[in-house]
């Protein structure tokens, strides 16, 4: 995502950004500041995930989906232009310690989420990572799946 | 927008499987799972529900269902 006029400087950005809101008639509330400001300060062009992080950073109460709707509100108002994400996918990093350590069966149709946790698919994946010259320090997975039909 | 065209609560199709995206957020966030597990497996559920929509739309379009 990139302001529009990028002519404007580093410093004047931000109140590029919030002269937009206003122009527009935007409500600025605080996430939508945040986001602004965050906006302003980067110097690449930093995607909704990317922004996420920074975000986060200076207001953890920011959600991923607040960030998209306010991108997608600040890209419907042309206060910013959205660019190619690429595969428009971040490469998420689990956060829970070993002791809880789980992986997550989702039914598809239903939401259903069960976690499960296998020996055997934990020693696959260090020997897998060991094989590959890596000793392995995080990983997470989700399987996805329908319930199979029960035989009468 | 397109996706205002999957927002249609009159759609069966889209009630389940916005209620499978609530759920499926909702259960691993609860978990004590990051937002982005939870958010990138809400994704994969409404994929799967709505493959026609192209997957770099998906995120904005559930954005308006999760908190």
């Amino acid at each position: 995502m990139v302001v529009e006029d990028e002519a404007v400087g580093e410093a004047g950005v931000l109140s590029r950004i919030e002269a937009l809101c206003a122009e527009k008639g935007l409500r600025m509330t605080e996430p939508r500041r945040v986001i602004a400001r965050v906006l302003s300060d980067s110097e690449d062009h930093p995607d909704a995930e990317e922004l996420y992080d920074r975000v986060k950073a200076i207001d953890s109460s920011i959600s991923l989906a607040t960030i998209y709707r306010t991108m997608k509100l600040f890209e419907e108002m042309s206060i910013v232009s959205k660019r190619d994400f690429g595969d428009g996918r971040a490469r998420y990093e689990r956060k829970s310690g070993p002791e809880d350590h789980h992986h997550h069966m989702i039914d598809v149709e239903s939401g259903e989420v069960i976690e499960f946790y296998n020996q055997e698919l934990e020693d696959l994946k260090k020997r897998i990572a060991h094989d590959l010259g890596f000793e392995l320090v995080d990983h997470h997975l989700e399987l996805f799946g329908v319930r199979r039909k029960k035989k009468h | 927008m397109v996706e205002r065209d999957y927002l249609d609560p009159n759609c069966p199709v889209t009630a389940a499987c916005r209620q499978a995206v609530l759920r499926t957020y909702a259960s691993l966030r609860g978990r004590g799972a990051d937002e982005r597990v939870a958010f990138e497996a809400a994704e994969t559920v409404y994929s799967w529900h709505h493959p026609e929509v192209p997957r770099q739309r998906v995120p904005f379009v559930i954005a308006d269902w999760l908190p």
